[in-house]
């Protein structure tokens, strides 16, 4: 069985608020345990009306906290939005809480829409999601 | 713009994500001798680092420094083959990682209907509209046959963002995920799903980890 795993984006349906969709990534993160999900990762994104991962590791501490077994991580965390010491310590926080259940993903995207990085290769625009 | 400058990033942001990362590590490991800035709490824990990414860039970067690899085929799927290609060859063995390991992302959108399963997906696909269009906003509910409104540019962008995806009923699921498995052969595949209707992003999340378990 090839491992598989949940990436999250802590989605805010229209019509919902975003406490809502806290809730539910919370509620998909114990069902997703329950099923067999190897890990469950949140991405960093920022100024999106749909999407409520933007404190990414605040987020992971919660969903870490609201299971047992399931492993949680960055999926990822935008690294040039931070020092890398202060990503150290919030990670090395967690894995301290959460021995053996962390994962850190780095990508180097802006994580919001007007992001001015260096051009993708092979025409792949880098406006979602995970990517370096 | 106005968000990189609310981040503080700079105009040169990315060029020293290398260097970054290798900090970062770093940091995560053991005290080296004479080490002046220690993480606290961080130091010793080794977290597993993974590099994410949606270019040839991050390959190179994951490859060289022998670290797992997470490609973004989810939504920005161009470059997956030959990326997958360059990490596999250029990997180099590291205190982290003996061999490549390539974990996939996919969407699924799964219900009982391959008909429910497309509509589902209509959220995604109005969500990846609106983004191109300039109007982003919260997860749109999900709207029959909605991509025959779309301009026919926007149309084809958003086919070829989610060409890695896989909706419809479980037979519809399994038949599509056993596809993208024998193509790509990753070690791990990450499923991603924006539903607006909880119960069923849920129920889709199940159905995938049913058909996932017996692979």
């Amino acid at each position: 069985m090839i491992p598989f795993s949940v990436l999250d984006l802590a989605p805010v349906p229209d019509g919902s608020s975003v406490a809502d969709a806290l809730q539910n990534t919370l509620d998909l993160a114990r069902h997703a345990e329950s099923w067999g999900y190897r890990r469950f990762w949140l991405a960093e994104h920022h100024n999106m009306a749909g999407i409520a991962s933007a404190a990414t590791s605040v987020l992971i501490g919660q969903v870490a906290a609201a299971t047992k077994t399931i492993r949680v991580g960055a999926g990822g965390v935008m690294l040039p939005n931070h020092a890398p010491l202060i990503i150290a310590e919030q990670f090395g926080t967690l894995a301290t809480l959460y021995p053996d259940r962390i994962d850190l993903g780095l990508g180097r995207a802006p994580g919001h829409r007007h992001g001015h990085g260096p051009r993708p290769a092979a025409g792949a625009r880098r406006w979602r999601g995970f990517s370096a | 713009m106005a968000t990189a400058r609310a981040l503080r990033r700079g105009l040169d942001d990315g060029e020293g994500f290398p260097r970054d990362v290798m900090e970062l590590i770093a940091y995560l490991g053991d005290d080296e001798p004479g080490q002046k800035v220690r993480a606290i709490p961080g130091r010793g824990t080794h977290v597993p680092v993974w590099i994410l990414g949606s270019s040839l860039y991050g390959a190179q970067l994951a490859a060289h420094l022998g670290l797992p690899y997470a490609f973004a085929s989810h939504f920005a799927p161009a470059a997956l083959e030959q990326a997958i290609e360059v990490y596999r060859q250029t990997f180099r063995p590291s205190e982290h990682l003996e061999k490549p390991h390539f974990m996939m992302a996919l969407n699924v959108f799964a219900a009982d209907t391959d008909a429910e399963g497309q509509l589902l997906k209509t959220s995604m696909q109005q969500a990846f509209a609106n983004l191109r269009t300039g109007r982003p906003g919260p997860l749109p509910r999900p709207v029959e046959n909605v991509v025959e409104t779309f301009d026919p540019a926007i149309a084809a962008g958003v086919a070829q963002a989610l060409a890695c995806t896989a909706a419809g009923s479980p037979q519809t699921v399994r038949e599509a995920l056993s596809a993208f498995l024998a193509r790509y052969r990753p070690d791990e595949i990450i499923i991603t799903g924006q539903i607006h209707d909880h119960d069923a992003r849920l129920k889709s999340f199940r159905i995938a980890a049913e058909i996932l378990a017996e692979t």
